[in-house]
């Protein structure tokens, strides 16, 4: 009976050490990855994006695109994308308007020349963040943020990867509806330890298999302060396809013309 | 070759001539070629259609200004031994932009309406019907010339927008020239279908239009108005008698003519709870007010509103329509009160498209992608429950390689039961609207 008292008053001990480390990994991890988020960025570039399609057979397509994005105060982003090559989707333009506010849904518009009309594209439930960005092995999931609470953070360890070393987190799921609308129940981060900058993702699918992976890469310092990368890599692991995003001649501006933001802007191309 | 009529090159003397004091560079060109086939499942094989080709280019004219460009031409190789085409001019204008002003002049092709497949308010420009065979419903419009003035509202609120187009556009349609005679005991009866009046330029004949659009982040919607020519024609009547009785000799010509109409519209989209919600209205305002004149249109109403919503991404996405149509004042052929007037008003039933006091469409439709976006297809059956006469059209693209795109799809018409007669009174299959099934095959190449 003494002996069962001792085993639990132990049990108890190492559970509530074990909770209040997780608990202090945990509190890390989020610290990690809002220190990550808050990275200085420009408030506004100008760039082009090469995108490079792989197939299981290792065949290659490339698409490019012109590139413009604003920070605002508020914390609402706007992105404007032009496609410029190949040439059967050239003039297509792209415009997303991300707010901060969680409970605003984001705004999606794009123009089809062969339609001519912008069609504004529904951004609220169904299948909005698991579906496929242009066409590629990224989800419009992947290019955002897991926040919480939707997703709660473990800092697992430390792991150097390319010889940088990293902190390597793990985000959960908060319950089945958040695996539902990203996709994915939970996901590995490495993060670099000195320069806050995600390096390597991997992606665990529905079932909690490892699906996707994530590698980026050719980090350099924008206009002296911004720290930007330059490639990163997604590889379907599932369909043997991989994406790579390329992107070359990125300004960092002070400001842009608000007008590159606006359906006019999708209409008429200027 | 047949080459576009005078319109176009004078609005390309026009576009150039302005063009011309501003040093203009390029920004952009494009040029496809697309070799298609065409053909009737029922016949007994493959007829090559022919091949279409186009060019767009366009340019920055000084600070302000800006050009289109763009040229198609359609080779028709059916008949091998006699091969036709034309060269078209197909859209050329320019714009100058004063602020949130763009004014815009030239020949150019619009498009109204937010619902996907079917706008009843998309009547700026007319379309060749039965006269060019195209993959899309869209490559069916014909330019228009027009001096176009949009204002752009305030961020990503949406455009206000003006348009005057002083030539009159009526749809291309195929030559229905007939002639049937009648033997009515000793008297004889000879109809005669003779060939449509198109409008010709007139200060007052001038086509305008205007329409607000609003994008309210996950709702967007508009209105407009158009006082245009009627994109189809109504009937021009006129019977003559001669001869004594018994045996007498009545000719009736039936003279395809255009008329005015205005046509009011709205529609709007909205995104909600993952549903695609798209709703769109046109009410025809033609020039007979109270149902009285056989030949003429009665007012109408068209509507459409569709849901869809994406079951697997990106595989399918799945949509439902219904499309009511009322007709003010309709009067059912056996109200007449002469048995001519019985007869016409039977005969423009199957012709104008208003063969009931309503009728309710019920839609379908299928889309989706492969993950990689090489594959598409979309396919939309569509069914009028009162003339329980149908249409389904469906098309699969698969992108070979950048710049290569396959498409094959077809049209098929049909009726719930065969032989059923109210399929004439339908819009889709019946005799008068030229719509005949067709498959096809199409390769373009985008350079």
């Amino acid at each position: 009976m003494n002996i069962t008292t001792k085993t639990l008053k132990a049990s108890a001990l190492a559970a509530f050490a074990a909770i209040a480390l997780v608990a202090a990994g945990a509190e890390e991890a989020q610290a990690i990855l809002d220190r990550a988020a808050a990275s200085p960025s420009p408030p506004a570039t100008e760039g082009t994006m090469k995108m490079v399609l792989v197939d299981r057979n290792g065949g290659t397509r490339e698409r490019t695109i012109t590139s413009y994005s604003v920070s605002l105060p508020n914390g609402d982003t706007k992105r404007t994308m032009v496609f410029e090559a190949p040439a059967d989707v050239r003039g297509t333009r792209f415009l997303t308007i991300a707010y901060d506010a969680p409970e605003k849904d984001d705004e999606q518009y794009i123009f089809i020349p062969a339609l001519r009309k912008v069609r504004s594209i529904g951004t609220s439930g169904g299948d909005s963040k698991t579906g496929a960005f242009l066409g590629s092995d990224f989800t419009y999931a992947d290019l955002g943020s897991l926040d919480a609470p939707e997703f709660s953070a473990v800092l697992l360890g430390e792991e150097t990867v390319d010889g940088t070393r990293c902190w390597k987190i793990e985000q959960k799921a908060a319950n089945p509806e958040v695996v539902k609308k990203y996709g994915y129940s939970r996901v590995i981060k490495w993060i670099d330890s000195s320069g806050y900058a995600l390096r390597k993702a991997e992606y665990h699918n529905r079932d909690g298999k490892l699906a996707k992976r994530l590698a980026v890469g050719g980090y350099e310092t924008l206009a002296g302060k911004y720290r930007i990368f330059t490639s990163m890599t997604m590889a379907n692991l599932e369909s043997g396809t991989k994406t790579t995003l390329e992107f070359t001649g990125t300004k960092a501006l002070d400001s842009i013309d608000p007008n590159y933001f606006t359906v006019r802007f999708l209409e008429r191309g200027r | 070759m047949r080459v576009a009529g005078f319109h176009a090159l004078a609005a390309a003397a026009i576009l150039f001539g302005a063009a011309a004091p501003a040093p203009a560079f390029a920004e952009g060109a494009s040029l496809y070629v697309s070799p298609k086939a065409f053909f009737e499942p029922s016949a007994d094989g493959l007829t090559f259609s022919g091949v279409s080709a186009g060019i767009a280019a366009d340019g920055i004219l000084g600070d302000n200004g800006y050009a289109f460009v763009s040229a198609e031409t359609d080779v028709d190789l059916s008949d091998p031994a006699l091969p036709t085409g034309s060269i078209e001019l197909k859209e050329a204008y320019a714009e100058l932009t004063v602020g949130e002003l763009d004014l815009s002049f030239g020949r150019r092709i619009l498009a109204w309406g937010l619902a996907d497949g079917f706008n009843p308010t998309d009547n700026v420009n007319a379309r060749r019907i039965g006269t060019r065979t195209t993959s899309t419903l869209d490559e069916r419009k014909i330019p228009a010339l027009m001096l176009r003035a949009s204002y752009a509202l305030p961020g990503s609120l949406g455009s206000v927008e003006a348009l005057v187009m002083p030539l009159p556009g009526t749809n291309d349609l195929p030559l229905t020239v007939s002639s049937a005679t009648i033997l009515a005991g000793p008297a004889t009866i000879l109809n005669n279908f003779l060939a449509e009046e198109i409008p010709e330029f007139s200060w007052d004949g001038m086509e305008y239009g205007a329409r607000a659009m609003f994008y309210f982040g996950g709702f967007s919607c508009s209105a407009s108005w158009l006082h245009a020519w009627d994109r189809y024609p109504d009937i021009r009547y006129s019977t003559t008698t001669t001869g004594s009785p018994p045996g007498t000799t009545t000719t009736n010509e039936y003279t395809p003519v255009h008329r005015r109409v205005q046509v009011f519209g709205a529609d709007a989209q909205a995104s909600l709870a993952g549903f695609d919600l798209r709703a769109e209205g046109a009410f025809f305002l033609t020039g007979d007010t109270d149902g009285s004149d056989i030949f003429t249109k009665n007012h109408s109403l068209q509507a459409v509103a569709q849901a869809s919503r994406q079951l697997f991404s990106p595989w399918l996405t799945i949509g439902l329509g219904w499309s009511p149509a009322w007709v003010v004042a309709w009067k059912a052929p056996a109200d007449w009160t002469t048995d001519e007037d019985r007869a016409n008003a039977e005969e423009m039933r199957k012709r104008n498209g208003q063969g009931y006091a309503f009728e309710n469409g019920v839609s379908l439709s299928l889309r989706g992608n492969s993950s990689d976006e090489r594959v598409s297809w979309d396919a939309m059956g569509l069914y009028n429950v009162a003339a329980r006469d149908c249409m389904t059209r469906a098309s699969v693209s698969w992108s070979l390689a950048d710049g290569i795109n396959l498409k094959v799809g077809g049209s098929l018409y049909g009726t719930a039961i065969p032989d059923d007669p109210d399929r004439e009174y339908g819009v889709f299959g019946n005799e008068a609207a030229d719509a005949g099934d067709e498959l096809f095959v199409e390769l373009r190449f985008d350079f």
